[in-house]
């Protein structure tokens, strides 16, 4: 006979076998059972997932009309706030589009530079260089991560590093946590080299990091995978103890 | 040591501002989390409308006394993110409790470290079980997905999330 707890994180998680069903509804889980279970799940989801910046359409087809401040919105089914709020999405579109294409691509490069140089500031940031592998991407490969566990930022410098063909294979960042197993490493966020000399590319960190022990970019297919099979490692910067 | 604002009691009642002031808190929270269950699909953005709508409609069911308003806001989207997920597949029987059910066991200072208490549960955790959890429950990765891509077996991996989970249920201590 399965344990309770067992049956009620099985509904939560939805991976009941049929038996485990027929258990659980002759053991007649309760409703508020389950939510505690819910909240444990939420919970785990707000310590482990970092906050991403929204896209600002998305953000701009949630936001309520402005037209009166203080005034009480009713809130619409989904289809009418769409329709509604569709124009402001497109203005948002607009906006961010000319705003892409009237700022010269010279000027982002500096923004991540400016922005890396910065956190090197940061007391407990660690700037480590890398270390080339003997993969042929890697040959002649330069240059080191700077992190802030802190403020869980970090940023990338390469030069050398060869460009990749973002149709066929993308780098992806891996950052080894002492506090987990070194066979699940935090995904730092995939990234393409299209353009010589050096680049400068943020980390975005998927989870939280404790503590950073290494840092290893692998090529892997596009998008990157959850799991890598460390097939092709190009460069790696260890942390200092 | 708290505490910013409630925002979804005035969000249940259609202020505009608290709903801006609520996608700026939790907008990142959600996108983050529809990021790690759909990658760079576009149905993360439908996902994530989908989220703040149902948070619009249950902003009235939130209650303080059983977790904090994060929390709240991560179930919904989480729930969300399940559903469309798992689409044509059973669905989850979460509705919140009715007031009446709604039996209080944390203090106020207690709500705001409740992601602490799950983390800290995590760090309890064997490496292995809690990657596995992490990948369920914070990637919405099935069990076989998480099979495939660590190679532990099905049955394992299973075991670990389920444990997992009711762990650190128990150090949040949450009864209902």
């Amino acid at each position: 006979m399965t344990d309770r707890r067992d049956l009620i994180a099985g509904t939560v998680l939805g991976d009941l076998t049929h038996e485990e069903m027929a258990e659980a509804n002759a053991m007649g889980l309760r409703q508020d059972e389950l939510y505690a279970m819910e909240i444990a799940a939420a919970a785990t989801l707000v310590a482990e997932v970092r906050d991403d910046a929204m896209p600002p359409a998305l953000r701009a087809r949630l936001e309520p009309p402005r037209d009166k401040s203080n005034q009480v919105v009713a809130l619409r089914p989904k289809r009418d706030v769409w329709r509604a709020m569709g124009w402001l999405a497109a203005a948002a579109c607009l906006a961010f589009a000319i705003t892409s294409i009237v700022r010269p691509w010279s000027n982002k490069t500096p923004d991540a530079r400016a922005q890396r140089d910065q956190l090197t500031h940061v007391a407990d940031a660690q700037v480590l260089p890398w270390t080339a592998t003997a993969d042929p991407a890697a040959t002649g490969a330069k240059g080191d991560v700077v992190w802030s566990n802190a403020e869980q930022k970090g940023f990338m410098r390469f030069s050398g590093l060869s460009q990749n063909d973002p149709a066929a294979t993308q780098y992806q960042l891996w950052i080894f946590d002492g506090d987990r197993d070194d066979k699940f490493p935090v995904d730092g966020g995939v990234f393409d080299v299209t353009s010589g000399g050096d680049v400068v590319v943020p980390i975005k960190a998927k989870l939280k990091v404790g503590k950073p022990v290494l840092f290893a970019v692998t090529v892997e297919r596009p998008g990157g995978v959850v799991v890598s099979k460390r097939e092709r490692i190009v460069v790696t910067a260890k942390a200092g103890g | 040591m708290n505490q910013e604002p409630m925002l979804l009691p005035q969000v249940a009642q259609g202020n505009p501002d608290a709903i801006r002031a609520c996608l700026d808190r939790y907008g990142g929270l959600v996108w983050g989390i529809a990021r790690r269950f759909f990658g760079a699909s576009p149905d993360a953005e439908d996902a994530v409308q989908d989220a703040f709508l149902d948070l619009w409609r249950s902003a009235g069911r939130y209650d303080p006394r059983v977790s904090s308003e994060a929390v709240f806001v991560a179930l919904i989207a989480r729930r969300r993110f399940i559903d469309r997920r798992r689409r044509g597949a059973r669905r989850l029987d979460t509705e919140p409790l009715p007031e009446a059910q709604a039996a209080p066991s944390q203090t106020t200072a207690e709500q705001v470290t409740e992601a602490k208490l799950a983390e800290r549960a995590m760090q309890e955790l064997r490496p292995e079980q809690r990657q596995v959890l992490v990948l369920s429950t914070c990637h919405g990765m099935s069990h076989e997905e998480i099979s495939q891509a660590t190679g532990m077996p099905l049955g394992t991996v299973k075991a670990h999330v389920r444990r997992g989970l009711v762990r650190v249920r128990e150090v949040l201590g949450v009864q209902r």
